[in-house]
This record gives C-alpha cells, structure tokens and sequence, in this order.
C-alpha cells in the first residue's frame, strides 16, 4: 500500500501543473518520447538523485519544467523551473509517474504511477446515486478541470499495454469531456484498454449510442453495478428512484452500441440474499455482457455509515456465492469474485478468485503472517477494521493452496 | 460378382468423384494461386519499431547523411572544423512524425488555463504547423534539445564539461570526436545514427 500523494516543498509554481518525473538516464535516451503523446520539454521534471550530484549545475541548466530532488533541500539549488525537494514520503513520487502540483499547495498528486495496477483516470466527485456502501462519497461541485487534467495525463502516461480505468464519481455526468477523453486515449494510446465505471443510468438515452459507435475505441469496457433482480431491491442500494430500470435500459443501449460489458455486484447483506435469483435474471436478461464481477464491500466512506445495514461474514454467504457463480459459468458468462481474502473463499471457488485491491490500497493483518497464500490472495482495503473482518480469517497452509489456484485479474 | 454388379459399382464410383472434379481444390494450378487475390497476412509482417535508430525504415533527420561520403577518406584524424560543412542539408524523413495531431476535445484544450498560459499547450500545435510549412525540417528548436541531450549523454560519460546549451560548437563537436575515436566509429563530429546509438539516444 502506497499513498497517492505526498508533500514536498515546492518553488516556482504559478499556475496548476503536470508533469512526468523521468531520470537524467530517460531524459538523455528518449527526451519527449518517455511521454505516450504530444509532450515539450516543459512537460518534463528531472529527477536528480545524489549521484548526478557531480554535474548538478549543468543538470540544473537543462530547460525542462520542472526538478524534482529527492536528497537536497531547496536552499542548495536556485533556479526559475518549478522545483520539489524534501519529500515527506519520499516513495510516493517516483521515475516515470506524472504528477500535479497547484501554486499554494504542499501537496503533490500522483495521476499516474508507472508499473502501478490501478492507475486511474478520475473524471469527478459527483454523482447521480448515493449507494449505501459508497465508498467515496460524491461531493456537488463543479469538477470539470478534470476533463483537462485527464486529457494532459492521457498525453503523459508511458506508451505499453495495460488497463486504465475510468472512474469517479460518475464518469457519464460530463459526457463529452468522458466522450473526449476516449477518443483522445484511443489516438494516443490505442494500445491500452480502458475500463469505465459507471451507474449506466444516463446512458438510457439513446443518444449515447450513436456516439459511442463513433467513438469506437477498439478496447473498452463498460462495468456497470446491478445490485438486484428487482426494481426495489437495486432502488433502496443506491438510493435512487427509477434507477434500476434506468441501468437496465443503459445496459441494453451499450448492447446495442456494441460496447463490452462487466456487470459487478457488491456483496452485503442487502444483496447476498437474492444472489441465486440476481444469477438468473442477469444471464436470462443480459446473456450478452463479458463479465461478472463479484466483489467483497470495501470498508470505508458510507459503508461505515451504513454497518447495520450492510455487514454480512463472508463466510454465510458462501452457499449463495456459489450458486450464483457457477450457475453463471456453467451457462458461458465469465466470473470473477473480487476483494475478499482468500481464506473465507469456498475453496472450489477458487478459479473464479482474483487478487484484485489495488495496490495502493491495499494490506495484509497480524494472521496473515504466517499464511503461505499472501502472494495470491486480495488482503484486506487499507480502511480495514475487526468490525469488517470475516469469523473464517485464518492462515492457509501450502496444502490448502493446492485446492485453489487464484489469478491476478483487474482490480477495484 | 455379376457384370451388372461391377457396371454399378463402377459407376457409383465415378458418381462420387463427380463433385470433386469440379471443386477448386481438383482444378487447382499455379497460375490459379498466383491470380488469387492473396494478400499477405497483416499480422506476419516483422514487427514495427517506433522511435528507434534501430529500425529499417528510420531516417535520422538530424544526421545530415549527405556528406558522409566526402569525409570517410579523412576519417579517423582530429581535423578541427573540417568535418563541418555549412550548410547542413538535412534529408527529410519519410515518416509523418511531426504531423499535426488530429484535433480532439479542443474546446476542451482552449479552455484548459493551465495549457493555455504555458506554452506548451497551444505552442505546440503552431509548431506542429511550421513544421508542415518548412517540408518537415527539425525546427531549430528541437535541433537544440537533441543537442542539450547529446551534451548531457557525453557529460555522463565524461567527455563533456562545457554547458548545456544546446549549441553544437567546437567544444561539444571536440567531444563528440573524442567519444566518436573511442567507439570506433568514423570521427565526424557529427550527431549520426550510429553515433547516437552509441550514446544511447533515440530521437523522436
């Protein structure tokens, strides 16, 4: 678990700002071209560890945007470029990461982290639900910088194959800023797929589906929660009115877009109940989505809030789990459960399980110290507490993983 | 075996091969596999590399090929400025690096104020026209940030301790000879390809 932003002292900073941090070896080897897309110099902050210690003058006088030096402090070095020395945690920040910095302000941003399995393009705090165990409760404000910043991260990010998710907040609620953004990663970086989480309720316009077929990223996901086979059920999870048939009809639209699509369930005591019921109406009513995530509720924002209502131990929902998972595998929808330790999992569920928190977020307890299946298992979300902990937690031993072969997978 | 029996079996049998004489695999020839519009599978070609000096069809603009040839003669002796001939004419490259990109979310773009009061942002696509304008010569621009890499690569292996201009004078030019004996490559003092990949420098 690494945080995603750190403070620095900062100098030289007049207006919000990216920047890719690169080594003086990167910088010498590729210039611009450490950056997917369009990039100056002015984009670029060289980082300037001891050994460049010998020629730091002469690094200094390079005409980048910005230095980043680990080990000095600001009152060696004078220069105009924006400058970031004495790191609070100096592991947040690292080679090959684009970061944000704001005049005014200590801290530093990581948009996005090299090698790192979540990164994430972040579109707004707001949102058109407000689900019981949401955990990053939406805020009303007026985010569209986002937009901006994310078309710049897009042009900054290494070239190379992985995932970057789409997040919020609710991605659909700046539709041509969300519209914009994919077709400027499907320019830059057609090699990356994308994964967007979305309620999908506003996509019950129409009107999306042209636009998403003009867009036509080649490889896009759309994960979109259902949390029930019924109007009510689903209503009461996110705490909206009409939502549920609004999903259903988004879900049919991206169909008819021919877009790819995940459909993800949080498992709490609100949902586990009807799990076997929810299997059936999903392959009975959306037999073509790609993917069904099952995915263990993570402890933190309104989830906390909402206890009583939502905590189930994993372990008595397990009959459910099962049911539900294989009924859907058997009938050709690929399934994946997510964000529960691996030690609660019915073990013949094992090939549907995923090591899936990403890493900045997540940890492993005291029991897990002498477990031998920590290199394959989720852990725990960084927000864990005893409260949130399953009765069934207890070290594996290296012939308990025999039964079980997890795969890493996408992450939440 | 009756005679009549053998008739049928006879021509039961021509019967079956009947469908196969016409089929295209019977009449197959190669002038027929030549005609075909058979195409090569996209997916069999070598793979591409981009921004590399290492790939078949990369063109270093910046080497000024040109005049290799006159100076190969005088090739491994320290001559001063005589590996320098003005003015350099550089070979314009095939490939569309400096294309304009394809405009997407612009108003998105205009209306960024962090793009808008760095040069950055909007310099970039004046440049990107200039470029199409100058038949996509390196501007003199990105010359001088190759040049500031090329200073630098040469400060960290120790053969350059001059400053990081982006000037390619006689001090860099002294160096770049220096590093061009010990590599064994042809003395010029010029920024070439094998010299770059020497240096460890892929150019945009």
């Amino acid at each position: 678990m690494l945080r995603l932003d750190t403070q620095f002292e900062i100098q030289n900073v007049t207006t919000p700002k990216l920047f890719k941090v690169i080594t003086p070896e990167e910088f010498v080897s590729k210039g611009t071209a450490s950056c997917a897309g369009e990039a100056s110099f002015d984009d670029l902050m060289l980082w300037l560890e001891e050994s460049s210690t010998d020629n730091l003058e002469q690094w200094l006088s390079v005409p980048v945007g910005g230095f980043l030096l680990p080990s000095y402090s600001d009152e060696l070095v004078s220069v105009s470029a924006t400058l970031l020395t004495n790191p609070k945690d100096p592991l947040v920040v690292r080679p090959g990461d684009v970061i944000a910095v704001s005049p005014g302000s200590k801290v530093v941003r990581v948009l996005y982290r090299r090698g790192a399995n979540s990164n994430l393009l972040f579109m707004t705090d707001r949102c058109n639900s407000l689900c019981l165990m949401c955990s990053q409760p939406p805020k009303d404000v007026d985010d569209r910088w986002h937009i901006d910043e994310n078309l710049k991260l897009i042009d900054l990010v290494d070239q190379g194959t992985e995932q970057l998710g789409i997040s919020g907040g609710e991605p659909t609620l700046y539709r041509d800023g969300l519209l914009a953004i994919i077709e400027h990663a499907k320019r830059v970086l057609p090699e990356k797929s994308l994964h967007i989480l979305s309620n999908g309720r506003l996509l019950s316009d129409p009107t999306w589906i042209s636009d998403l077929q003009r867009v036509n990223h080649p490889n896009l996901t759309w994960g979109i929660p259902l949390y029930a086979d019924n109007a009510a059920d689903h209503d009461n999870v996110v705490q909206a009115p009409r939502a549920f048939s609004e999903t259903m009809a988004g879900l049919y639209n991206l169909q008819r877009a021919g877009q790819k699509i995940e459909i993800r369930m949080v498992l709490s005591k609100l949902t586990t109940g009807r799990l076997p019921e929810w299997a059936h109406f999903v392959f009975r009513n959306l037999p073509f989505v790609q993917h069904v995530a099952l995915m263990g509720i993570e402890n933190t924002g309104l989830a906390k809030k909402n206890y009583d209502q939502l905590w189930i131990d994993p372990a008595d929902y397990q009959a459910e789990l099962n049911n539900a998972a294989f009924f859907l595998d058997i009938r050709g929808i690929a399934v994946s459960i997510y964000n529960l330790p691996l030690c609660v999992l019915d073990p013949v569920l094992g090939r549907f399980y995923r090591q899936s928190i990403s890493d900045w977020k997540n940890l492993f307890i005291d029991t897990c110290q002498t477990c031998s299946a920590t290199h394959a298992c989720a852990g725990f979300f960084k927000s864990h507490s005893t409260k949130w902990q399953s009765r069934k937690i207890h070290p594996l031993s290296v012939d308990d993983l025999k039964d079980m072969q997890g795969a890493p997978n996408e992450t939440a | 075996m009756k005679l009549l029996d053998r008739w049928k079996l006879l021509i039961g049998q021509s019967i079956a091969i009947m469908p196969m004489i016409g089929s295209p695999m019977a009449d197959a020839n190669q002038a027929q596999l030549a005609s075909a519009d058979w195409l090569p599978n996209p997916n069999s070609a070598p793979p591409a590399f981009k921004n590399t000096l290492n790939a078949n069809d990369a063109i270093n603009v910046y080497a000024a090929h040109r005049s290799h040839s006159s100076h190969s003669s005088h090739s491994s002796h320290y001559s001063g400025s005589s590996g320098y001939s003005a003015p350099r004419a550089y070979t314009a490259p095939s490939t569309d690096y400096y294309t304009p990109p394809a405009s997407t979310g612009s108003s998105y773009r205009s209306a960024n104020p962090s793009t808008a009061t760095v040069p950055s942002g909007t310099g970039s696509t004046t440049k990107s026209n200039a470029y199409g304008a100058t038949a996509a010569k390196p501007a003199a621009d990105d010359l001088s940030m190759l040049v500031r890499r090329v200073q630098l690569a040469l400060m960290v292996k120790k053969y350059y301790s001059g400053p990081i201009d982006g000037v390619l004078g006689n001090s860099t030019r002294g160096s770049l000879m220096a590093f061009q004996v010990d590599s064994g490559i042809i003395s010029s003092g010029k920024m070439d390809t094998p010299t770059l990949n020497a240096l460890g420098i892929a150019i945009p």
